[in-house]
């Protein structure tokens, strides 16, 4: 892997509007990165905080407030429309498909910038768009139109019309926005193949986290103070700026877990003893009502997850009370009941 | 280029349409004109000269203005339409058709205060200072909204300031009515009905090569037609230059339009109702194939209304405008009720 030349790069960049008569309403600011072929990069920050207006600047869609860009050891802003069509392609929120085009011919779009005047597809064109329709999984609709076709679908018609673009860098606004968890994944998944397997920078902005944090090389983070912060995701992590990126009063992310938690007052805390599957989605049940799973031998009470044949026993032992529960619901009602109970008493949560 | 066999089909049935219409077109009329006769006059072996000059000095010139005003048009609303991803857009958005009616206007109706009533001086002077005004009139507003177009960026702040031109020069128009006399009003009225029939062989000579370059010029954007389908940033980022593309655009659908109404003045709903009807007919997106689909269903769709606006059968005449509308605002309500699938020619 060549990691000397960078597809993109930028200096000093700062990016934001200018609009007539008013002073420059600037995003980010000194910014500098350079992105790899084969990259991988996830563009996360939370809203409004410039990462559309930071991919619309690279691909040239926006002039840059200052700074440089280089696509391909290149300044930007020497190329023209059509040279930049070779380098860049983008995929955008707005997927506006046409009513009465087949989605290959979508596609077909993607290969505009190499071909003729007229649009006329070569044999190699043709070749390329087959491979862009079976890399995306797309070869059985490609008669289909967008309209009969879900967002998840949609989605990729514009992935694949991006990839028959053929360039070195892909950029791609909220690709997983809209889509449902599993369609998510699935594009996560692809676009990562396709950086991989066809040597592509793929730069996309993104609000799930979780994902980037899995998949992504790298993680171009917007920090509050609208600084950006690039690096591999667990590095990220673990100096702090991803937590600092998106803390907020409610929420906080668990470095242990590389989640995010509704911040809920522990009530009571529990030790959970039993396999690993149940244990962990009881854990989850339990956090949900404020109820803290520890590990240590500090703890109010236990359940004892026993499971014999075909049936399943959430066994709770409190205070040298016991109950039995034969799902999580039921151990949860008792909680939620049981914890009103006791705060109306004025009970304390260790006379529980 | 790929055509599918339906629309091969189709485009075969509609250019057979097309010569059956243009032949009933030349055939029918006020005066009666056996068809053994017309084909006589047409290869000029004839020697009944009130009908060859029945034919050759008005119902050819008349049959090919429909032709060239129906492609126009149509051609012209298609960009429009495109280019404003509006499927209400056509010719007189960019209030070029308001413009050179409105030099119609300033010719026609204060013509009075010179002591002379042009229109009916009823000879080719009225006519060409007719269509010198409507063609500076035209010029006017595509010089303008060119130059606007070039500091705006927003193609639906266009859309508006083309919209809000429209109603500005209409209502100096009334202004321009309210004081003329009832001679020259008429006149006017007479003027804004449209009329296929005053371009003489003289005019085809600029109006069919203005009307080929227009088309052609439409024809060579099909590429960054297809593009804008997309939207201007998925276009702009396949290597569309949006500056140079708009203003190829204004431009050329400026010229299609004004030039037809500086002729036959205003023709109404062709060029909305067309680009519908053959994107319905041929289930198709690309410019390529539609550009001349659109302008042969255009042609048609012109030539049919210029053959009922004849009355057949009668010695009676009735305004092309007025046919047009008859026929094609029916077009316009029914894609009003097909609204989902009017906005899926354009997004999704």
């Amino acid at each position: 892997m060549n990691r000397k030349h960078s597809v993109l790069s930028v200096s000093n960049l700062a990016v934001g509007y200018k609009e007539k008569h008013k002073p420059a309403n600037i995003l980010l600011d000194n910014m500098k990165f350079s992105i790899y072929p084969r990259d991988f990069v996830c563009l996360i920050g939370s809203n409004g905080c410039g990462k559309s207006t930071l991919l619309r600047t690279i691909a040239g869609i926006q002039k840059p407030l200052k700074g440089e860009i280089f696509i391909g050891g290149k300044k930007i802003v020497s190329l023209d429309r059509h040279e930049l069509s070779k380098e860049i392609s983008i995929v955008l929120t707005e997927n506006f498909g046409i009513g009465n085009a087949p989605i290959r011919s979508i596609v077909g779009l993607g290969r505009y910038p190499h071909n003729n005047w007229l649009g006329v597809l070569s044999n190699e064109d043709i070749k390329i768009i087959e491979n862009a329709l079976q890399v995306t999984g797309l070869f059985s609709y490609e008669n289909k139109n967008m309209l009969e076709l879900s967002d998840g679908i949609r989605q990729k018609v514009m992935i694949a019309r991006a990839l028959a673009q053929d360039t070195p860098i892909i950029l791609l606004d909220e690709p997983t926005a809209f889509l449902d968890a599993p369609s998510k994944l699935e594009i996560i998944h692809m676009l990562r193949n396709m950086a991989k397997q066809f040597n592509k920078a793929v730069i996309l902005s993104t609000h799930d986290l979780d994902l980037a944090l899995q998949s992504a090389d790298m993680i171009m983070l917007i920090t509050k103070d609208q600084k950006i912060e690039i690096d591999t995701p667990e590095d990220l992590v673990l100096n702090g700026h991803f937590e600092d990126a998106f803390n907020k009063e409610d929420v906080k992310f668990s470095i242990q877990q590389g989640i995010f938690k509704m911040n809920s007052h522990v009530k009571i805390r529990l030790r959970i003893n039993g396999d690993k599957t149940r244990s962990f989605w009881t854990e989850r049940a339990l956090a949900r009502i404020g109820i803290a799973v520890h590990h240590e031998d500090d703890y109010d009470g236990a359940v004892d997850i026993v499971s014999d044949i075909g049936k399943v026993e959430w066994r709770l032992n409190c205070n040298s009370q016991k109950k039995i529960f034969y799902s999580v619901g039921e151990l949860l009602r008792h909680f939620k009941t049981h914890h009103e109970v006791t705060t109306k008493k004025g009970f304390t949560i260790r006379s529980l | 280029m790929s055509i599918s066999r339906r629309n091969k089909y189709i485009i075969s049935g509609l250019l057979l349409a097309f010569l059956i219409s243009f032949t009933f077109d030349i055939l029918l009329g006020p005066v009666k004109i056996p068809l053994d006769e017309a084909v006589k006059i047409l290869f000029g072996t004839s020697s009944n000269s009130t009908w060859v000059s029945i034919i050759t000095e008005f119902r050819f010139p008349k049959a090919i203005t429909a032709v060239l005003a129906g492609s126009s048009l149509s051609v012209c609303g298609l960009l429009m339409q495109t280019f404003f991803r509006n499927p209400l857009a056509d010719p007189f958005v960019l209030g070029i058709s308001s413009g050179a009616s409105f030099g119609v206007a300033l010719v026609v109706l204060t013509a009075g205060s010179f002591g002379i009533n042009l229109y009916f001086l009823g000879d080719i002077a009225s006519n060409l200072s007719i269509t010198v005004a409507a063609t500076i009139g035209a010029s006017m507003i595509l010089l303008l909204v060119t130059i606007v177009a070039r500091k705006i960026s927003s193609n639906i702040t266009l859309l508006i300031l083309g919209l809000m031109l429209g109603y500005i020069i209409g209502s100096l128009q009334n202004i321009l009515k309210y004081f003329s006399t009832p001679e020259n009003l008429q006149g006017y009225v007479i003027w804004g009905m449209g009329n296929l029939g005053n371009v003489v062989w003289n005019d085809l000579y600029f109006l069919v090569p203005a009307v080929f370059l227009g088309l052609t010029f439409s024809f060579l954007l099909s590429k960054q037609l297809n593009l804008l389908l997309l939207g201007e940033s998925y276009a702009e980022s396949m290597g569309v230059n949006i500056k140079t593309v708009r203003l190829s655009i204004i431009i050329t659908g400026g010229v299609l339009g004004g030039v037809i109404t500086a002729f036959c003045g205003p023709i109404a709903f062709v060029g909305i109702a067309v680009p519908h009807i053959t994107k319905n007919l041929l289930n198709e997106y690309d410019h390529k194939i539609l550009i001349p689909a659109v302008a042969l269903v255009g042609s048609i769709l012109t030539i049919i209304c210029d053959i009922i606006s004849q009355l057949p059968g009668s010695d009676q005449t009735i305004p092309i405008n007025t046919v047009t509308s008859l026929v094609g605002a029916p077009v316009v309500i029914w894609i009003i009720f097909q609204q989902r699938k009017m906005q899926h020619s354009f997004t999704v």
